[in-house]
């Protein structure tokens, strides 16, 4: 009889443990799914990990927001781009009212990236770049309740200088031609190709780094390299006084991708911003080259509504589970390397800006 | 003893394993074709993404695979090991049977299991897509003049393997080409097969049947791609019938599937008459041997798969000469070509009865008391005011009406002559000597752009910059200015001004200043936004109007506008 008793406590104990562990998942389950209506344009989609968008569709799952037709946003067709399987350009896109617009990537897709083992070298390209008539589509889609977004790489090449100083003009900024990357190893696979090619034609020696830096490229094609004994650590991201004040749960972190070096036009506010810590003779040449040491991550114009990160912030390559209500807290926790952006940063303050959009949907609504 | 738990043992180990594999390879086939087929299908149909398929379907894969496993450790446990030994070779008999009938229906694929299955057939013009043929399925394709087959099976798969081999074998019988393009389901990248059949697309124009198993999502993938490829529907929007050829004007009438013109040129024969979708030539040359520019027409349609009919005229044709050949065009049901050599008297009759169903007559400009008047096509004649004997004579070459402009300001001209062309009545324009050549302007421009290749033009410059000459009707150039509304588009006879705007830079203000200025002038205005498919508006705008199309658009855009125009 006790023994009994004993067992159907020591079960009763393990269902409630596992509703306790299953409950963050049966309350994804449960709530309510929140329509907003975006439009996300990738057209660097090469291979069936559609990374460059990816980081933004886990935020949306996580959030549980959905189309207008109350499914998921699904991460291998819900955006205007590439088509990986087919290999082809998926629909374009068209007209239509949007509550958001983000411009993940437009550096494109190129004949190398289709073989199994691409090299890195630039190849032909087969589908990329914003050209006029899709830019002037998605801004015939913003109202002044539409929010967009751009980040790294929206309006560089292949995009056309005319469509690029458009685009830059829209989202508040002026691109200085600098891109730039920390890399945790100088000498291993992922520099690619065509800047090894390019700093060896310019320094007329041969690639022969090794260790952590930070490589700068012009579009011009000249090329900076900051070795470990030139740098001091990783490129740091930090909310200013303005991004604090917007976004109440964003960390700082340490930013490991492409970004680009921007300066705010008139009317643009700063949010965020990168800190490089150099020696002396890393930020000698730097200057001698014109690049700042500290210059805007995140730009916000509050009357068009437009962000513009200057990073690569949506490019997320792995798949975690993100139907379980506030896992992404428990993800920041262990979230190393690269992912740490991610979880810190990152997914916050796409948060954020999502409950923004959400709140003034909701608020037109209201007022209808 | 010892000896025969040993051979206990490798028996019941045999038994195990045959339950595993059999169960595995015969359950499996029917799990695919009655459970993994519908649920993907059902997901397709839920719009969900291949990506999304796939990652949810390799589950499906992992599940029946964990399945298998615990089945056949259930088995051993509680059976096998249990020496229940009647029901050990029941269910191992059972599970061999089980793979023998699924391998039976898997390898004959007409049988109703598999058909249920199966995607439709799919016909196209060079491609038909559908699942696994069978020997009588490849000899009705043969008998159906098709060149060969496309098949996506995949030889690494051991089911797979066996159907490709009988499907060799049987092409070869038929004498009927097999390429080989193998491709996986679900899992694994198909870049290079997918790079195969572009090029196979690419480099003839023979007629393929292309199958994988069940002529689904193999099938679905390659369709999507040869479609893009062919991009037939693409190709027919994207073209606007030019109005200029190297002899002189070509007048198009998209209404009545008209186009009159002069002899074309070997390319324009190809790449305007041909492209232009011309399905018959009329030539109002002289129709003899000795005349190498007929037989040169004659063997060019004949080429190309066009009719060519000979309908000779002579140069001072009568209207009734010339009605003849109107008619014989209008009651055509396709797109006729009708040419002369060069624009001429016959040429210009038949435009304007296409046009108006009425004609001025002559060769030659009739003088009247003061000067000749000048001809505009056969529509108009200019000058100053005939007597009333001379009326007479004018009314007799096919003048219906007097219409004088003598005194009239710039714009009170154009609204007048713009009245004239929508009534279509041939007209005799009154005006002063000294105003003839203005009045001609206004209304050559208004009916059509310019008859001498856009000479009047060469000289313009519009805010600031040089417009861009496209066709006889149609020019490009930045926003004008509000005086050019009266010194340009009025004293040119444009007929339309079309704004091409940019939504991400061109101001409300810009547009609504625009209409303003040309409607106060009576001028028509249109504007089309610059976004995808713009061209879908343009086109028809443009081809619609005969008369002088100014594309108006932002200083800073003319080179980029003017890159989209030029691929039409």
């Amino acid at each position: 009889m006790e023994r009994n008793r004993l067992k159907k406590r020591i079960i009763v104990f393990l269902l409630l443990l596992l509703l306790l562990i299953l409950s963050p998942r049966v309350y994804w389950s449960l709530k309510e799914p929140i329509s907003l209506e975006i439009a996300v344009i990738d057209y660097t989609v090469p291979t069936k990990d559609y990374r460059e968008h990816n980081g933004l569709f886990q935020v949306l799952t996580s959030k549980k927001i959905v189309r207008e037709d109350g499914e998921l946003y699904d991460v291998g067709k819900d955006y205007y781009g590439f088509d990986p399987y087919d290999k082809v350009q998926t629909e374009p896109f068209e007209n239509h009212q949007v509550d958001m617009i983000y411009i993940t990537d437009t550096y494109g897709v190129y004949s190398d990236d289709l073989e199994e083992k691409p090299d890195g070298e630039r190849s032909e390209l087969l589908f990329g770049g914003m050209n006029l008539l899709d830019w002037n589509g998605l801004m015939q889609s913003k109202d002044e309740q539409t929010t967009l977004i751009a980040e790294f790489n929206s309006f560089a090449s292949p995009t056309s200088e005319d469509v690029s100083k458009i685009m830059q003009q829209t989202l508040g900024l002026t691109w200085s031609g600098w891109i730039g990357r920390y890399f945790p190893n100088l000498a291993n696979d992922e520099i690619p190709q065509w800047l090894i090619d390019n700093y060896e034609q310019q320094a007329q020696q041969e690639w022969s780094f090794e260790g952590p830096g930070m490589a700068y490229v012009h579009t011009t094609d000249q090329v900076i390299i900051l070795n470990e004994d030139e740098i001091k650590g990783l490129v740091n991201f930090t909310l200013t006084e303005q991004g604090k004040h917007k976004f109440s749960s964003v960390h700082s972190s340490e930013y490991m991708y492409w970004f680009d070096i921007v300066e705010p036009l008139d009317g643009t506010e700063v949010l965020a911003s990168y800190e490089v810590e150099l020696e002396d003779r890393g930020a000698e040449k730097l200057r001698a080259a014109g690049i700042p040491t500290q210059f805007p991550a995140v730009l916000f114009r509050e009357n068009d509504l437009t962000y513009y990160f200057a990073g690569d912030y949506a490019d997320f390559d792995k798949q975690p589970i993100v139907t379980w209500e506030s896992i992404h807290h428990v993800y920041k926790f262990f979230a190393k390397d690269v992912s740490s952006f991610y979880w810190l940063s990152y997914f916050p303050m796409m948060e954020d800006i999502l409950n923004e959009a959400i709140n003034r949907k909701r608020g037109v609504s209201h007022a209808e | 003893m010892q000896n025969e738990r040993k051979d206990r043992f490798f028996l019941k180990l045999l038994m195990w394993f045959t339950f595993l594999s059999t169960l595995g390879v015969g359950g499996g086939i029917f799990f695919l074709l009655f459970a993994v087929v519908p649920i993907e299908q059902t997901y397709t149909d839920r719009g969900w993404s291949q990506f999304k398929i796939d990652n949810v379907m390799k589950y499906f894969v992992l599940g029946w695979v964990v399945f298998g496993f615990i089945a056949s450790f259930l088995y051993y446990f509680l059976v096998l090991k249990k020496n229940r030994w009647v029901a050990s070779w029941l269910l191992v008999i059972g599970s061999v049977f089980l793979c023998i009938s699924g391998m039976y229906y898997f390898l004959n694929t007409g049988n109703g299991i598999v058909q249920a299955s199966q995607g439709e057939i799919v016909e196209g013009d060079r491609f038909t897509f559908g699942p696994y043929p069978e020997k009588e399925d490849l000899v009705r394709l043969h008998e159906q003049g098709y060149d060969g087959v496309i098949t996506l099976l995949n030889p690494t798969l051991p089911i797979e393997k066996p159907l490709l081999d009988k499907e060799k074998a049987s092409v070869e019988e038929i004498n009927l080409e097999l390429i080989s393009i193998p491709m996986l389901p679900w899992v694994g990248d198909n870049s290079k097969s997918i790079q195969r059949v572009k090029q196979l697309i690419q480099q003839d124009d023979k007629k393929y049947y292309v199958h994988c198993y069940l002529g689904r999502h193999r099938v679905d993938v390659i369709k999507q791609v040869i479609n893009e490829e062919l991009g037939e529907d693409t190709y027919a929007l994207n073209f606007m019938q030019p109005t200029t050829l190297e002899r002189g004007e070509l007048f198009n009438f998209p209404d009545q599937a008209i186009m009159i013109g002069p002899f074309p040129t070997d390319e324009e024969w190809f790449t305007r008459i041909k492209r232009g979708g011309v399905k018959e030539v009329v030539s109002l040359l002289p129709d003899s041997p000795s005349n190498k520019w007929q037989s040169k027409a004659k063997q060019v349609t004949k080429e190309m798969g066009i009719d060519f009919t000979a309908m000779p005229i002579s140069q001072n044709p009568t209207l009734e000469e010339v009605r003849t050949v109107v008619n014989y065009v209008e009651s055509a049901e396709h797109k006729v070509y009708v040419h002369a050599f060069q624009n001429n008297t016959v040429s210009m009759m038949a435009e304007a009865l296409v046009d108006w169903d009425a004609t001025l007559v002559g060769d030659v400009s009739p003088t009247v008391q003061c000067g000749s008047a000048e001809w505009v096509g056969r529509k108009y004649l200019i000058g100053c005011s005939p007597s009333e004997e001379e009326r007479t004579t004018l009314r007799a070459i096919g003048v219906e009406q007097f219409i004088d402009l003598d005194g009239m300001t710039l714009g009170q001209q154009y609204e007048q002559l713009k009245r004239v062309k929508q009534e279509r009545h041939p007209s005799y324009i009154i005006t002063s000597r000294h105003e003839q050549e203005q009045v001609k302007q206004v209304a050559v421009g208004l009916l059509y752009g310019s008859m001498t290749r856009g000479q009047e033009w060469e000289t313009l410059t519009l805010a600031g910059a040089t417009p861009i000459r496209h066709e006889r009707n149609l020019l490009l150039g930045p926003m004008l200015l509000p005086e050019e509304y009266e010194s340009f588009a009025l004293a040119k006879g444009v007929a339309q001004i079309i704004v091409l705007y940019s939504p991400s830079t061109t101001s409300e203000e810009t547009l609504t200043k625009a209409f303003a200025e040309a409607e106060r002038r009576g001028i028509s205005i249109r504007s089309i936004p610059l976004v995808n498919n713009y061209e879908e508006d343009l086109i028809p705008l443009i081809e619609s109007e005969n008369g002088l199309n100014y594309i108006m658009t932002e200083k800073e855009l003319l080179p980029l506008v003017n890159t989209y125009i030029k691929k039409f």
